[in-house]
């Protein structure tokens, strides 16, 4: 632990006369890293602004152990280049010369160029000698900027907890004796935007026994994801964008799995028998061996691509969207779990309580959810922005939603339902009171038509119960 | 297997604060503190505390004994505690402080910090000046420099408020 030097420190002791109280400051005389751990309690806006207390505040700030600096100002405006290099320099500055407790430094550079490469590779090399624990090196503009050679340096991080990078290429050559990588402490890995070869990752993770959070966003340089079973603490893997044809994750303690991915993909193959939360975005899923059942909630988001849309779904591939079907059935709703089905086309829901008898509405893009009852209220509430018309609801005996779903009025967060909303997304539509409908004929709206005539072409229609939206 | 529950003594320490005054708590309650700890694994069963007032030891104490009875039922009653213990003038909170920093107990640390921390919070400057009675010892250029090389930190509205 970096303890301060006390003769440079003047004591900002101060007793003041009159109210017969004495009102010293006692927060100012606490040892440097007391106060860095009443910082570790702040955000970093009020950190900063103890900078202006005192010069002995002052003294504690430039010292802190977390060094998060941006190059964003505010709303659209950047510091020049020229300053950021400068202020990232001298917020360094005291750390390398009196060789203090780096916890965290966490750089958000705009775009990259030639000469910020060359300082970013500098700084990396003095965070990894002051042993950081959190390293975050990220640009705020992803599209533009080329790619920066990660020093090998940073394999040396021994105490390195958690790392985020982008825009870097990995530069070891994967067969060279001389890399020794020594991620032994490393618990979170986040990649965007970065440059890895399959042979590469590979060599990573098998340096990081302890990982237990991996994500890899618009990486290149590799096509095939095989995560074995080494890595027992892995229990977070999300994979964007990464054009890969084959993944393929065993993973014995695995809880949720992202993968969102374009077209191209072959193969998938994941054993993780604990996983609880699967969500999946692209054309097609290969599940070959999955096996759903010890999942409590999944999303699997279906689109055909643009050149196909003029189909609908299951149209093309009909053999696969057995599968599919196959695979829905085989989840366990015996835990209450629900199927829902977006189908973006005629902008329904459709909820299947027991979903023994399995039909998928014409869309040539659908949204599908299995989650808990209490999941349910608030996916609808996340669909509400597309926005949906209709709801149909195929029962089960003593259907929990058919009773819930009238209710459903006004604004859930005021409601308190409990739980968050399962997919992330800020959910406050008010008014939207349901209306039950009885008898399609009435209606001349054009969606309801043809919404009720496809329900007809199936064997749903005497079963199932269909709401409105109020506008 | 009852003899040996009957001569297997709970083996006990002996706290000296600087005021002089010996407390006797059980080594289990005491090993929270890593500072107790590594005198206890030296065979220390005296422990002299030269920066722990009587004061603070005696609350140090209690919270030291509560939380070595955690289990997973007393959850609750460990959080009301925990919240009585802080509330308390800045005066004892600062000399807890000081004993929670010289003995290493990491999770009253935390709290105390956390304490701390929660009458800085969105506070401006000035008012964190008058809670905690800091002087500024700034001339006004000097800190009209300071401001401005964070301006982005003194941006938006503050509390103003004392509590």
């Amino acid at each position: 632990m970096a303890e301060t030097n006390g003769s440079q420190v003047q004591k900002a002791s101060q007793v003041h006369e009159g109210s017969g109280e004495e009102r010293v400051d006692r927060i100012s005389e606490l040892p440097v890293h007391v106060i860095h751990g009443i910082f570790s309690k702040l955000n970093q806006k009020d950190v900063a602004r103890t900078s202006v207390l005192s010069k002995r505040w002052y003294y504690c700030w430039t010292r802190r152990p977390n060094l998060v600096l941006c190059q964003l100002l505010r709303g659209n405006t950047y510091m020049s280049l020229e300053k950021f290099v400068k202020l990232v320099d001298q917020s360094l500055q005291p750390h390398v010369e009196e060789n203090l407790h780096l916890e965290e430094f966490n750089l958000k550079y705009l775009v990259h160029d030639r000469t910020l490469a060359s300082h970013i590779g500098r700084w990396i090399h003095l965070v990894v000698k002051l042993n950081v624990k959190v390293l975050r090196i990220d640009t705020l503009d992803s599209s533009s900027s080329p790619y920066y050679s990660l020093p090998d340096v940073i394999y040396a991080a021994k105490k390195l907890t958690t790392l985020k990078l982008s825009r870097c290429k990995f530069e070891f050559d994967i067969n060279s004796t001389t890399t020794s990588i020594s991620f032994c402490s490393l618990k979170d890995l986040y990649l965007r935007y970065v440059h890895i070869s399959r042979g590469q990752l590979q060599q990573v993770l098998d340096s990081c026994p302890f990982i237990t959070s991996l994500t890899l966003s618009y990486c290149e340089g590799i096509c095939k994801l095989h995560v074995f079973g080494s890595l027992v603490h892995l229990k977070n893997l999300t994979v964007m964008s990464c054009k890969l044809d084959s993944v393929i994750v065993q993973a014995p303690n695995l809880m949720q799995f992202t993968l969102i991915q374009g077209s191209n993909l072959e193969e998938v193959e994941i054993q993780a028998p604990n996983l609880l939360e699967f969500s999946f975005l692209g054309d097609k899923l290969p599940f070959s061996s999955m096996d759903p059942s010890s999942l409590e909630s999944a999303r699997l988001n279906f689109f055909l691509s643009k050149t196909l849309r003029i189909f609908n779904f299951g149209d093309v591939d009909s053999i696969w969207c057995t599968n599919l079907q196959h695979f829905l059935q085989k989840f366990n709703y015996s835990k209450g779990l629900m199927l829902v089905i977006f189908c973006c086309k005629t902008k329904n829901i459709l909820i299947y309580e027991d979903p023994r008898e399995l039909v998928f509405p014409p869309s040539p893009h659908v949204d599908i959810f299995i989650a808990p009852m209490p999941l349910v209220e608030s996916i609808i509430d996340m669909l509400m922005s597309k926005p949906p018309k209709i709801i149909s609801v195929l029962p089960c005996t003593n259907s929990k939603v058919l009773q819930v779903l009238p209710e459903l009025k006004g604004c859930p967060k005021k409601r308190k339902s409990g739980k968050d909303c399962l997919f992330n997304i800020q959910c406050c539509y008010c008014h939207r009171g349901l209306k039950e409908v009885s008898n399609f004929m009435d209606t001349t709206d054009q969606e309801m038509t043809s919404w009720y005539s496809w329900l007809k072409s199936t064997p749903l229609i005497n079963k199932v119960t269909t709401f409105t939206f109020n506008a | 297997m009852a003899s040996t529950t009957e001569t297997k003594q709970k083996k006990m320490l002996i706290l000296k604060s600087a005021d002089n005054d010996e407390f006797e708590i059980e080594e289990s309650v005491g090993v929270q503190s890593e500072t107790i700890k590594n005198l206890v694994e030296d065979g220390f069963t005296f422990v002299p505390l030269p920066n722990v007032y009587t004061k603070a030891l005696i609350k140090i104490i209690d919270y030291l004994k509560k939380h070595a009875n955690k289990t997973d039922s007393n959850d609750e009653e460990i959080k009301t505690f925990d919240k009585d213990f802080v509330n308390t003038t800045f005066d004892d909170l600062f000399e807890l402080v000081s004993a929670a920093n010289y003995l290493h107990i990491s999770c009253l640390m935390n709290m105390l910090c956390q304490t701390i921390a929660d009458r800085i919070k969105d506070k401006s400057p000035e008012a964190v000046r008058k809670i905690f009675h800091i002087n500024c010892d700034y001339t006004p250029e000097e800190e009209a420099k300071i401001r401005k090389a964070n301006a982005q930190a003194f941006e938006g509205q503050f509390d103003e408020s004392l509590d």
